[in-house]
């Protein structure tokens, strides 16, 4: 059963079982050590006076591989990929040491979205992608993290890394994307 | 007192005070306002019907270190740190930043070490880094945020630490951010 705004008591009157079981029992089990199940679980509302639990996914891929593709494309060793349950908004956190061997050219790491939102890689690359350039050949070689508030459709949705180049050809190695689901 | 089902009432029954202790008082407690200790907490899944507060934790050392090869993961010679303990559940966000600069064409890192109820060194997808080359060695502040997805539930100490795998490498205006789960 839903919550209910809790009756107001008043002094005198009968305090009927129906009543119990609408606002004490029903309300108690809307609340949430009700709903806790998974450890490390957190709670965020899916809409007024509902809340439901959450989980973190994250992964990584530690194989360094290539790709001199100027289209967004999967590398030798797929991913990573996580799916999970999530409302309309989720941080999405994509990190990789990245290099080219092209002096001024680009490596791009971005994600795509499937399952309940479809979203391809190249769509607002701009403010999802983790990018460097070459300022000479090889060099330099970063490790760090880009942060998207990504705006989904609620329902599960997996998030699959993609990669390429405007140039060259770049090295991505450890891989990882975490997904923090709202 | 821990969750319990909350009883359904039926009409005419007496409803007792130990029902009320264990289906309102108890179940009330383990609430979310019942459970907060502290301002700042977020309220986390601790195990089955159980939910704890935890409150995201933090270190910066402004100062620049530099050394010199190494290979190995250290502690900033003259400036340890920064260093934060924390209780956490299973899963863990760890959020290093640093200014970095590499001399020598190589390798400059900040990753963590984790001891306590879980203990891992420190590794290199865990951090972040840059890597220099001829003739070009550029200084800049970067951020990496790894999800720790398997802890022993329990206190953590987490640890910066350094590495330099060639030449000679600064690493300043260093922050440490560890979100428990």
């Amino acid at each position: 059963m839903a919550w209910s705004t809790p009756m107001t008591a008043v002094s005198g009157t009968t305090f009927s079982a129906s009543q119990f079981n609408q606002f004490i029992r029903d309300n108690l089990n809307e609340t949430m050590p009700a709903k806790a199940a998974n450890v490390s679980g957190y709670f965020v509302s899916t809409s007024s006076t509902n809340i439901v639990q959450r989980q973190t996914q994250s992964a990584i891929v530690t194989t360094a591989q290539s790709t001199s593709s100027t289209s967004y494309t999967d590398l030798g060793t797929f991913g990573p990929q996580v799916s999970t349950a999530t409302g309309s908004r989720a941080l999405v956190i994509i990190t990789a040491q990245i290099r080219n061997d092209t002096q001024n050219a680009f490596s791009h790491m971005s994600y795509a979205v499937s399952g309940a939102t479809t979203e391809s890689a190249v769509t607002d690359q701009d403010k999802k992608r983790l990018s460097i350039s070459a300022s000479i050949d090889d060099f330099p070689v970063i490790r760090h993290s880009a942060f998207t508030l990504q705006d989904l459709n609620p329902g599960t949705n997996t998030f699959t890394m993609k990669y390429r180049v405007n140039a060259g050809t770049a090295t991505f190695d450890n891989r990882e994307i975490t997904v923090i689901p709202f | 007192m821990a969750w319990s089902t909350p009883i359904t009432a039926v009409a005419n029954a007496a409803f007792t005070a130990a029902q009320f202790n264990a289906s309102v008082r108890d179940n009330l407690n383990a609430t979310a306002p019942g459970r907060a200790s502290a301002a700042g907490q977020m309220f986390f899944v601790s195990g089955a019907n159980q939910i704890t507060g935890r409150a995201p934790v933090g270190g910066y050392v402004q100062g620049t270190g530099s050394f010199t090869t190494t290979g190995t993961w250290l502690d900033m010679p003259g400036t340890f740190g920064p260093q934060v303990t924390v209780t956490t559940g299973a899963r863990v966000m760890v959020i290093v930043s640093a200014q970095l600069r590499n001399e020598d064409n190589n390798w400059s890192w900040m990753g963590y070490a984790i001891s306590g109820a879980t203990n891992s060194s420190a590794v290199t997808y865990k951090s972040v880094a840059i890597q220099s080359g001829p003739g070009f060695h550029p200084t800049v502040r970067y951020s990496n945020a790894y999800m720790e997805m398997s802890l022993n539930p329990g206190s953590h100490t987490f640890t910066a630490k350094y590495r330099i795998d060639g030449g000679t490498g600064a690493i300043g205006q260093r922050t440490l951010i560890v979100i428990p789960m």
